[in-house]
């Protein structure tokens, strides 16, 4: 879509005549806005901000003159993706350097060559949408490829579930409230643990692969609705660690943070919090916090949905179940967090659908952007937004 | 169209302008016709004139400032530098000085007027 259609050039200059030279030399090629004054040229690029291809400036000009007009710009942000070429008499250099400070992209001075405006004006345009162009397509290229490395995140531990006869939903459910809680304890003034945005966002992803030493456990003791003996158990509680045995073994990537961080959450999941657990008997934060998240959250997701040996209990139940120690031993901070945040994880596993792009997808995408040093605030505004149709042109 | 050629190289002889630096900026003589009369009917000399008059130093500066702009952009060039110097008096806050050289401004200005009206 070529984004210069409808757009106008703002012409900014307190003389009719000047206003006429410009307005002829562009119009057989763009059209044109016109303002007298700075304050005028702002009330337009304020209620007009995406329909203006670019400024001409004046700088003397009553009331408002055309240095403080690129403050202006530069203060609303505006300067980022609005190129102005300032147009003056005033072609000393110390004006002509004031003017560029400010943020301005071109200078001429007021003999005006018509061919030379129309091409100055030209590749002011052409270089903004090019920017503009090129930003748009790394949102798109951000996007394609989160979406896609957690659809096969998520494909690959559906596969895994199968077996166990376990709906889809229960490690997109993990993957929710594990990114909550961590948030959770993130936003909690005493939590000595400090991850970034896409840190949480990589555990959240990175608890799909909980469970998937599951493979290696025959069907008859998976799926068996009756009480299991303690063989059977033992057999069971092998998960843990042949899921962390198959991720260290990867032939590549085995260095990478999300596999070292799924290898963690594999074999520690059932580790306790005073050192009863498997398989290590790992105690207290010699559990990696995402594991000992990814605890918690199984834990709850195991309580509040049916199995093959029990029947879905009720949130508020297994709240007070896990906050009662009736299902394991857990990070104090942890059960503060539970409790804190309780109806947000009620509210998120029941509205949890198959469908669109998560939450936590589109917060890793921001955070990325967020943390470029080479994009300007407007950019970053841009390709956020971006992502914002791209996830709404998806929802259905 | 040949006839409007002459006719402008005539009128900037008389009005002590340089016709081939406009004519090389603006492409052709219609466009150069076309904003002569609008040069004509600018504001900026008679706001310049009154605002001195009235002290009104504010818009004096301003008027000559474009004046300037306005000048050089019809090649102009001697208007356009008398302008330049009262707008500089001005800036400065030098009013009496800028206003001692009010008359060539004057002078340069009904050279320019004068040929106008005289050939379009």
């Amino acid at each position: 879509m070529d984004q210069s259609i409808n757009k106008s050039i703002l012409i900014v200059d307190d003389n009719a005549f000047n206003r006429m030279r410009l307005v002829d030399i562009l119009a057989n090629k763009y059209d044109t806005i016109e303002a007298e004054n700075g304050v005028e040229a702002i009330k337009i690029m304020g209620e007009r901000t995406r329909d203006i291809l670019l400024v001409i400036l004046d700088i003397v000009m009553p009331e408002m003159d055309g240095y403080e007009v690129l403050a202006k710009m530069n203060k609303e942000g505006w300067i980022d993706y609005i190129p102005v070429i300032m147009v003056s008499g005033e072609d000393e250099t110390n004006n002509i350097k004031r003017a560029y400070d400010l943020g301005a992209t071109e200078f001429i001075s007021k003999s005006l060559d018509d061919e030379i405006v129309h091409k100055r004006v030209a590749n002011a345009i052409e270089f903004y949408r090019k920017q503009r162009h090129l930003t748009n397509m790394i949102s798109k290229q951000l996007f394609a490829r989160e979406h896609i490395s957690n659809l096969m995140v998520n494909i690959l531990s559906h596969i895994v579930e199968f077996r166990n006869g376990e709906s889809g939903l229960h490690v997109l459910h993990i993957g929710t409230i594990t990114e909550i809680l961590l948030n959770k304890l993130m936003a909690m003034e005493e939590s000595p643990y400090e991850l970034t945005r896409s840190e949480v966002a990589m555990i959240s992803t990175a608890s799909a692969l909980h469970d998937i030493g599951k493979i290696s456990i025959p069907e008859e003791v998976l799926n068996k609705p009756g009480r299991l003996t303690d063989e059977e158990f033992e057999i069971i509680k092998q998960h843990s660690a042949v899921g962390a045995e198959m991720l260290a073994d990867l032939p590549f990537h085995n260095d990478e943070k999300l596999v070292t961080t799924a290898h963690d959450i594999c074999r520690w999941h059932h580790e306790r919090w005073d050192g009863g657990g498997y398989p290590d008997g790992l105690r207290g934060d010699e559990i990696p916090i995402s594991a000992q998240v990814v605890a918690l959250a199984d834990v709850y997701d195991a309580l509040t949905s049916e199995r093959v040996y029990k029947p879905a209990y009720s949130h508020q139940k297994a709240v007070d179940m896990i906050l009662g120690g009736e299902c394991g031993a857990f990070n104090p901070l942890l059960l503060d967090c539970l409790l804190e945040a309780r109806d947000e994880i009620k509210d998120a596993v029941n509205i949890q659908s198959l469908t669109g792009v998560s939450e936590r997808e589109l917060n890793s995408m921001a955070a990325e952007i967020d943390s470029n040093e080479f994009l300007s605030d407007g950019e970053k505004a841009d390709m956020l937004r971006d992502i914002w149709n791209l996830a709404n042109d998806m929802s259905y | 169209m040949d006839d409007l050629n002459v006719k402008l190289e005539k009128l900037y002889k008389e009005g002590n302008g340089d016709y081939s630096g406009v004519l090389g900026r603006m492409r052709t003589p219609e466009r150069v016709a076309k904003f002569l009369g609008f040069f004509a009917q600018d504001p900026s000399y008679e706001t310049l004139r009154a605002s001195v008059e009235s002290n009104d130093w504010d818009n004096a500066f301003r008027a000559a400032h474009t004046l300037k702009g306005v000048a050089s952009d019809m090649g102009f060039a001697d208007l356009s530098t008398a302008a330049s110097n009262v707008t500089e008096e001005f800036r400065a806050k030098r009013y009496e000085e800028g206003v001692l050289l009010m008359p060539l401004v004057d002078e340069y200005y009904k050279l320019a007027a004068d040929a106008i009206a005289a050939n379009l």
